[in-house]
């Protein structure tokens, strides 16, 4: 591991890095702007200017870009010298010459990138006299809100927008000091991914709209790690709470899953929580008699927890599924397959592999993040190849000008256009003889995935995807699900062609048809849906923002996602419903986890790599809300003038509280990034990111 | 005198035509290439002496030899003739373009048989429309005549139009249809150009010295100029001089030569101030530079530059801040705003020799501009328009402090009656 020297201190840097990542990774604070660690480096800012020596007798140097600086053993660099560190102070200065300085008013303020960059260089007075440029702003839709005055120009949106996510209707306009980034025209950007620009500008040019619309500042937000439900990938997300609404949805960093990135699904399809619900909140329920005829059917968007108490409350014989019957078997169908090869590929192994075979899926809608990740890859390849010709990985702008052809790794067979079509080199049909032709380039790849899916419905192809898989025994499999926790409800055995008297039905909404097969019918569900209607009785429970739960995502990948907020007309988890209706005994997720792990053990080790309730650090839980929340005194009055005690959790190791321990958090528990500072999600940058969650064998 | 360059462009204004340029003995360095290796092409370039035109003055050869050679370099290899002539005061490359087009694209094929490259690209000033038709009409003899289509095919690309197409890293981006800003080197475009392809860009000038070393040897192209550097030079000369116009002379003729003999002195009732000795990029030059010939070597020994050696001339009667200010906004206009000191401090400097001409300077506007030409010099910005810009900016606020000072306290251009401000 090379050895560098920042004012002459030692730094171990991870092999092909650049002086600025290392900086940064080390916790020292080295303003920059253009670099992203998904973007890599582009040079234009200017900002991470530092000074070079040539040896140890040099003091004088020579001011480079740390960013575009190879780490190579034993070079030397000074943050501190005069020469670079007023440089940087001069940048931002130019920077702020146009900048309206509208933090109060500004979405981004308290989590804006510039404003810590602004104190972290010193430049605190103004010395241009001149007028502001000024741009009109474009309507983007719904989602992104657009503010082109505070525009700093350093191109991360449209490096991110065009380069990462494939998107074409975000440019950079005109030059000098009037560079536009937008749309030719108003209206909603086309990217599935637009939402991430909320998170990649660095101050608030792009800002989410939704949160706008009900906005808090960062620090007034309650935040706790979760989980996206929105597909079978199981994001990490990090959702934040006040006054007992959900009010946005950011990006929690799994180097494995997501990584720095979420699609528009994940990140803005939330408002269902704050949804005024019909569905009677759940309360003094009394045990069930036990009847023959009662029968339990399953959801795959309820969690592991919920499930497993709905098949102890039935019994295992009574317990069927809640997929469609063709799911179900398709569902039965993978994980027999996986029994046999339980090595199923991350998103990040997508990234790595060198071929990518795709029977019949269209990702770019049934697994979102999963489609960006096949853009990644390609770039990855890029970068690979760019290596070979001495061009350092993170040098983003000579990379795609050095390798403007499309890598030949995408493998398709899909009947009807798609929109990874234009990054697809060999499309077929879905006819099984012509996916036979793929073989040799299977057999020929070093670490290739092969990417099936219940979506088409199709066994076929799946039955296809093993076939492959034999023929090629290096390559890995990755299914894509029907819902989030499609994997969790099928590895607790469910049947299928639900019949009976009684039925419970948890969070699901059933076809008619099926309903039809009750006398009664018992709904456990977050929102009124038609079986909810139909049902004899039906119980509220609280969505996946307001109770904590275990999910098993595409890979095989056990995930706990933990409440946000508990509103304070406590809507209980769909598990404490099911124990009450069976007069069970469990008093915490602990409990209930210790019987699931004894009736299934291929949850074990994630049973016990999971953070129990009893897990403290220094002693203390974790806090959720910041150590600058403000307004506990006061902000429910309207129900008593008393200051409210704060509300206990039983589920897990964090508190509804800004008591308790903030700061360096194992990942799985962590939710926010801060550092001194470091306010913005750039906070994330300086933390060493362990995987989280753990797969299962099944 | 011989003037190889420039000898045959006719004085009717009409371009010497295939037919004309062949009875002159054109295109006859391509039989003389045609015995030689493709390296042997190269070697003979480097020992010429010849140094690109564009305004760098690096040595031609060597960057040829930069493009690799042999059967594992990357194909098609290109060669890019940097024809987007935006530079100020400059009009040299427009002369033999519209004169002797056929003379560019035989230099063209002399290059590109050195480095073996199969497509060739003139990206050429779009307002430069004239240059553009005759260019057209040229490359579709070439191609009729033969010279062109078997080894190299030749394209004409006229700019959309920026100053800082004439980079070559950003005209290569313009060329492949991506925004024109630069590309941080390395790697360089002889290794990893235009496409991800190896690419030799060379200015007109340059290339269309190509034919006459091949066909006259180097010692006869050394022996064309009285200065440090081979051959000869296209010099120009504008501002309030009595002949205002570009000449083909021996590498080396000093400043004053050009002003005093070929332009003729200052036109009547005005007094030499100051020039700048090659587009608007260069340090102001005062009398006591006037006998340094012009040529990349002895520039250099006085630490500034010849550049595109196409002066502009200040006079007294024209306000030296005003002057400024219509260079800076060039600038400024021009700068392409992918790197902050560029965009926002050209802006600023822009801003501030604005509200000089209009009588609103203020004390410490001095000191700021001072400031910027410092901070803009070389190593602070991504690409050298910025450096060029505070060249004439840092030696102007040196050399006519008194003129700034002066629109500060009388709170007006001093310069504003006269018919030249």
């Amino acid at each position: 591991m090379p050895t560098i020297f920042i004012d002459n201190k030692p730094y171990d840097v991870q092999p092909g890095r650049n002086v600025l990542h290392v900086a940064v990774a080390s916790g020292l604070n080295l303003p920059y702007f253009c670099w992203h660690p998904a973007l890599g480096s582009a040079g234009a800012c200017r900002q991470c200017a530092v000074q070079h020596f040539k040896d140890e007798n040099d003091t004088q140097g020579r001011m480079v870009m740390s960013c575009m600086t190879p780490a190579t053993e034993g070079a030397r660099f000074s943050m501190e010298h005069p020469t670079a560190k007023s440089f940087r102070a001069d940048i931002i200065e130019w920077m702020m010459t146009n900048h309206p300085h509208d933090c109060p008013v500004c979405d981004e303020g308290g989590e804006c990138h510039l404003q810590d960059m602004t104190v972290m260089t010193g430049h605190n007075k103004r010395n241009y006299r001149f007028k502001k440029r000024t741009f009109k702003n474009q309507d983007l839709g719904p989602n992104i809100n657009h503010e082109m005055n505070r525009c700093i120009t350093c191109y991360r949106c449209v490096r991110y927008y065009r380069d990462v996510a494939g998107g074409e209707d975000l440019h950079s306009f005109s030059s000098s000091n009037k560079v536009y980034f937008g749309r030719f025209e108003d209206g909603a950007l086309e990217s599935e991914f637009s939402g991430n620009l909320v998170e990649v500008c660095p101050t608030g040019v792009f800002t989410d709209k939704t949160f706008r619309s009900y906005f808090s500042r960062k620090w007034d937000l309650q935040t706790a790690p979760s989980i996206c439900q929105q597909c079978s990938l199981g994001c990490n997300i990090s959702p934040g709470e006040r006054l007992g609404t959900l009010r946005r949805i950011q990006n929690r960093f799994h180097p494995d899953i997501n990584g720095y990135f979420l699609c528009d699904k994940g990140r803005f399809g939330h408002q269902f929580v704050n949804q005024k619900t019909q569905v009677p909140r759940a309360e003094n329920i009394e045990p069930l008699t036990k009847s023959e005829n009662l029968i339990g059917i399953g959801s795959p968007r309820a969690s592991l927890e919920a499930n497993y108490a709905l098949r102890k409350l039935v019994g295992a014989d009574n317990f069927y599924d809640g997929h469609s019957e063709l799911e179900h078997k398709l569902l039965l169908k993978i994980i027999e397959i996986l029994q046999q090869h339980p090595e199923t590929a991350s998103l990040e192994d997508v990234r790595n592999a060198d071929a990518i075979f795709i029977l019949g899926e269209d990702l770019t809608h049934t697994a979102p993040m999963l489609a960006l990740s096949i853009r990644q890859n390609l770039y990855k390849r890029a970068q690979e190849n760019a290596e070979k010709k001495g061009i350092p990985e993170w040098n983003d702008i000579a990379v795609r000008n050095a390798e403007p052809g499309l890598p030949q790794v995408v493998y398709l067979a899909h009947d009807t256009p798609t929109k990874l079509d234009t990054l697809v080199t060999h499309k077929i049909s879905t006819e099984l003889e012509e996916i036979q032709t793929w073989l040799p380039a299977l057999k020929a790849a070093k670490n290739p995935v092969i990417i099936a899916g219940t979506s088409l419905g199709s066994e076929a192809l799946i039955r296809m995807s093993i076939e492959l898989r034999k023929m090629a025994p290096h390559s890995k499999l990755c299914y894509v699900l029907p819902a989030a926790n499609s994997f969790g409800l099928a590895l607790l055995k469910p049947k299928g062609s639900p019949k009976g008297k009684t039925a419970i039905v948890l969070e699901n909404d059933l076809p008619a048809e099926i309903l039809s097969r009750f006398e009664n019918i018992i709904a456990i569900d977050f929102l009124e849906n038609n079986t909810t209607q139909k049902a004899t009785l039906a119980l509220g429970c609280g969505s996946f923002a307001e109770t904590t739960g275990s999910m098993v995502n595409n890979e095989g990948r056990a995930q706990r996602y933990y409440s946000v907020f508990e509103r304070r007309e406590q809507r209980p988890e769909s598990w404490r419903i099911l124990r009450d209706l069976a007069g069970f005994s469990w008093q915490n997720i602990d409990e209930l986890c210790a019987d699931l792990g004894k009736d299934f053990p291929i949850f074990e080790p994630f049973l016990k790599q999971v953070h129990n309730t009893s897990f403290r650090i220094d002693g203390q839980k974790i806090a959720r809300q910041s150590q600058e929340f403000s307004g506990r005194t006061s902000m429910y009055t309207q129900i008593s003038m008393h200051e409210q005690a704060p509300i206990q959790d039983p589920d897990s190791p964090l508190a509804y509280s800004m008591e308790g321990h903030h700061g360096d958090t194992p990942p799985d528990l962590a939710s926010s990034y801060w550092r001194p500072g470091w306010n913005s999600v750039s906070a994330l940058n300086t933390f060493s990111h362990a995987t989280s969650g753990v797969k299962l064998k099944p | 005198m011989n003037k190889p360059l420039t000898e045959h462009i006719r004085s009717d204004g009409e371009a010497v035509s295939m037919e004309d340029y062949l009875k002159l003995g054109g295109y006859k360095s391509l039989s003389v290439i045609s015995k030689m290796a493709p390296v042997d092409v190269t070697k003979l370039i480097t020992d010429s002496g010849l140094m690109g035109r564009g305004g760098a003055g690096v040595s031609t050869g060597f960057k040829m030899s930069a493009v690799p050679m042999g059967e594992k370099a990357a194909t098609p290899k290109y060669l890019i003739c940097n024809a987007d002539e935006m530079e100020p005061g400059t009009f040299k490359d427009r002369w033999l373009l519209e004169g002797n087009p056929h003379q560019l694209i035989e230099g063209m094929l002399v290059s590109a048989y050195a480095i073996e490259a199969s497509v060739s690209y003139i990206f050429v000033r779009g307002e430069y429309k004239l240059a553009i038709q005759r260019l057209e009409k040229a490359v579709k003899e070439a191609y009729s005549k033969g010279f062109l289509g078997k080894g190299l095919e030749m394209h004409i690309h006229p700019s959309a139009g920026r100053y800082i197409c004439g980079e070559e890293t950003a005209l290569m981006n313009a060329l492949e249809g991506k925004r024109a800003i630069p590309r941080s080197k390395p790697p360089f475009p002889p290794a990893i150009g235009v496409w991800g392809k190896p690419t030799l860009i060379n200015n007109v000038e340059t290339l269309s010295n190509l034919p006459h070393i091949l066909n006259n040897g180097i010692e006869w192209y050394k022996a064309l100029s009285k200065g440090v550097n081979a051959g000869t030079k296209i010099y120009g000369v504008s501002g309030h001089v009595k002949k205002p116009g570009a000449w083909e002379l021996p590498m080396g003729t000093t400043a004053r030569e050009l002003l005093e003999v070929h332009a003729g002195g200052m036109k009547d009732g005005y007094k030499f101030r100051a020039l700048l000795p090659g587009g608007a990029s260069t340090d102001f030059w005062l009398e006591d530079k006037l006998d340094t010939p012009m040529d990349f070597a002895s520039t250099a020994k006085i630490g500034t530059r010849m550049g595109t050696g196409t002066m502009i001339v200040l006079d007294d009667k024209t306000c030296p801040v005003g002057m400024l200010l219509s260079l800076e906004k060039f600038f400024k206009q021009e700068s392409c705003g992918w790197c902050t000191p560029c965009r926002d401090g050209l802006s600023w400097v822009a801003e501030i020799l604005a509200s000089f001409e209009r009588g609103e300077g203020q004390e410490g506007d001095i000191a700021q501009l001072e400031r910027h030409a410092r901070l803009l010099g070389p190593g602070s910005t991504f690409c050298a328009l910025a450096p060029g810009a505070a060249s004439p900016l840092g030696t102007g606020l040196k050399y006519f402090r008194d003129e700034f000072l002066r629109h500060i306290t009388e709170k007006r251009c001093p310069y504003a009656d006269h018919l030249h401000r």
